[in-house]
């Protein structure tokens, strides 16, 4: 991407969320514990800051792209996807649904599932490593967390037996 | 003197040496472990001191804080996600020399440059205590805010080369920090009804989100690991020529971690960060900065590291906590019937001294644990890249379940992680985001309480000489950097 369209793209990006945040900041309601500041004070302020350096950005940009045009080095690299953000996109996929699925099968079940998923999502093909992945990792951290430093992960439909 | 001979008579006591090796063992296993802070391994650990002798008790806390700090670093330069909050300066240039295959060297810096900020910590602590203090009590709500601005004047330093990118950045680090229970009138702000946002989002979330996250979505894309040179898992010590080229950011890590750690509530995540700059600042070589710099390495690694001593300054002397691992260890004063403050010194030395003493063997084991721990973990970042994407994930998620033991916490992360994605793809400097959403609670809370005290008078921020000298530094600071940023950009158009 041009250096000059980035720079574009974060200032109208930032305007966007700065008014967004400004809207918010003013549907606020002062307690009646309020100081001379008041609870939406700084945070309007920051977001007029943010708005102005936004703006700021975008015109500098704009009035540069009249000049010489700069390109942006990082490309994909060699060996690489050729489509890196979908990539993203198809692994950002998986971890949502690892988010989505801990409630019902429990944290172990989900998380050994999860890690046999992502590896092969990231190229691992050999069937038994991965099984052997899924296997170990969940009571691994299970025995991490729930054993060793009592912090309790989600049973999920499980709790019926286990009794959590 | 007599002080010093109590302390040094505690370096031949087999349980206080026990418990300073137990404690940073499992200091460093909890801050490798991203979302187990230094203050919850901590935590987790006061139950069991109970039974336990106070000396050996309170010798066990402080040193899971020493090895926390520290083990922080190691997933910090490995892979991309810092363990806590003030290991977030050293995944700058940490990872950048593990991503060029000098992992080994710069995890022998970190874990040097610890050592020589722990040790100096414990010197300042040992000497200079009750001097110190006082720095602590000089400190009122509008010094708080002014020293949050001097914390904030370093972003120009975190921008990359645009101060307006850094400056939308912080912007974005400050609006996230707002969001929650208002500090004054504990009003909602930003939370879009969600009780899960009442007590705002943890800054380690974000971190994780940020680095570990965005690191793995970007990965996902790019060939089998883009690692430069060899994948040695071999741990390398500074040698002497290298060690005299860290001497200027430690020093100036440790000058930086003495003063945020005597100030109760500044930390050690600000203390890295503004070591990191003023190294950069200072150094001959600050175009390496952000590369793959040792001095990137070993400044905040320093001063984050002499915050685990000089952290105790306020509550050895005064009874202060100034954080929440401070807090945790004034809870295990407590449960051994001991209160600290100036009264400790003449009830308990023996405890006081002892804690010393077993503060110096918590950083020597931080050493040895170190030089055999290492090597292990760089062989496990070596293994085929899928595998190791999904395990760092499976623990980031793990991890960040811990914390509220909510699954909207890992949720956030996700959305953080794109932010992060997002930011990379602009450009956008993330250091400036942590440091304003790290900073951002100070900044407003003090602001607001001194105007509460002055009645609305924004002349308490000058009058009062603390903040007024932090002002003026933070004035200083600014203008030098954007002086030096102009001067470097008219010499590159020339």
């Amino acid at each position: 991407m041009i250096e000059q369209h980035k720079d574009r793209l974060t200032g109208c990006l930032g305007v966007a969320v700065s008014s967004v945040y400004i809207y918010q900041a003013s549907l606020i309601e002062d307690s009646l514990l309020a100081d001379a500041v008041g609870v939406a004070g700084v945070p309007t302020a920051i977001g007029y800051l943010m708005l102005a350096a936004s703006m700021f950005l975008f015109l500098k940009s704009w009035l540069k792209t009249k000049q010489k045009a700069e390109v942006s080095e990082e490309e994909t690299e060699a060996g690489g996807s050729e489509h890196p953000h979908l990539k993203a996109l198809g692994l950002l996929a998986l971890l949502a649904t690892f988010v989505a699925i801990v409630p019902v099968l429990g944290f172990v079940v989900s998380i050994g599932l999860f890690v046999a998923a992502i590896a092969y999502y990231a190229g691992a093909r050999d069937a038994k490593t991965l099984l052997w992945c899924a296997l170990i990792t969940g009571p691994m951290l299970w025995l991490s967390f729930d054993f060793a430093l009592e912090i309790h992960l989600p049973t999920g439909m499980w709790s019926q037996w286990i009794g959590k | 003197m007599d002080s010093f001979l109590l302390a040094l008579s505690n370096l031949s006591s087999g349980w206080v040496i026990l418990s300073a090796f137990a404690g940073v063992l499992w200091g460093i296993f909890g801050g490798a472990l991203p979302g187990l802070s230094p203050s919850i391994a901590m935590a987790l650990l006061l139950p069991f001191t109970v039974g336990m002798e106070a000396t050996n008790a309170l010798v066990l806390l402080a040193s899971v804080y020493v090895g926390a700090e520290y083990g922080g670093s190691i997933p910090a330069i490995l892979i991309r996600t810092p363990g806590t909050n003030s290991a977030s300066a050293t995944v700058i240039d940490g990872n950048e020399m593990a991503k060029r295959g000098q992992a080994g060297e710069a995890l022998g810096i970190s874990l040097m440059s610890g050592l020589y900020g722990g040790l100096f910590g414990l010197l300042v602590l040992v000497l200079c205590t009750e001097s110190l203090a006082q720095v602590a009590l000089a400190f009122t709500p509008a010094a708080y805010f002014s020293l949050g601005i001097l914390g904030l004047s370093v972003i120009a330093g975190l921008s990359g080369g645009s101060l307006l990118r850094g400056l939308i950045a912080a912007c974005m680090g400050l609006m996230i920090a707002f969001i929650g229970s208002d500090p004054v009138s504990g009003v909602q702000r930003f939370t879009l009804g969600s009780e899960d946002l009442l007590d705002g989002v943890k800054p380690i979330l974000v971190m994780v989100g940020l680095f570990a996250v965005t690191e793995m979505l970007v990965q996902i894309g790019e060939p089998p690991w883009a690692r430069g040179g060899s994948s040695s898992t071999r741990l390398k010590l500074p040698n002497w020529a290298m060690s005299k080229r860290l001497f200027k950011p430690q020093a100036i890590g440790a000058v930086i971690g003495t003063v945020e750690g005597v100030t109760p509530g500044a930390g050690g995540t600000v203390a890295a960060f503004m070591a990191y700059t003023e190294a950069k600042r200072w150094s001959k070589h600050p175009e390496e900065f952000g590369k793959g710099s040792p001095e990137g390495v070993a400044a905040p690694e320093s001063a984050n590291n002499v915050v685990t001593a000089t952290a105790l300054v306020p509550l050895l002397s005064l009874g202060i906590p100034g954080s929440n691992s401070a807090a945790i260890l004034l809870g295990g004063f407590l449960i051994h019937g001991l209160q600290p403050g100036p009264m400790l010194f003449q009830k308990a030395p023996e405890v006081v001294y002892g804690l010393y003493g077993g503060l110096f063997i918590a950083n020597i084991a931080m050493l040895l644990i170190g030089l055999v721990i290492l090597s292990p973990c760089m062989w496990l970042v070596n293994r085929p890249k899928p595998y190791l994407i999904a395990f760092i994930l499976a623990l980031v998620m793990s991890g960040v379940y811990a914390i509220h033991q909510s699954m909207f916490d890992c949720g956030l992360v996700l959305l953080v992680g794109i932010l992060g994605y997002g930011m990379r793809l602009l450009k956008l400097p993330v250091l400036p985001l942590v440091l304003g959403m790290v900073l951002g609670y100070m900044v407003e809370s003090n602001y607001r309480r001194s105007l509460l005290i002055s009645g609305g008078d924004h002349s308490i921020f000058v009058t009062d000489t603390v903040s007024a000298i932090l002002l003026g530094l933070s004035a200083i600071l600014s203008a030098y950097t954007l002086w030096k940023e102009i001067a470097e950009r008219r010499k590159s158009v020339k």
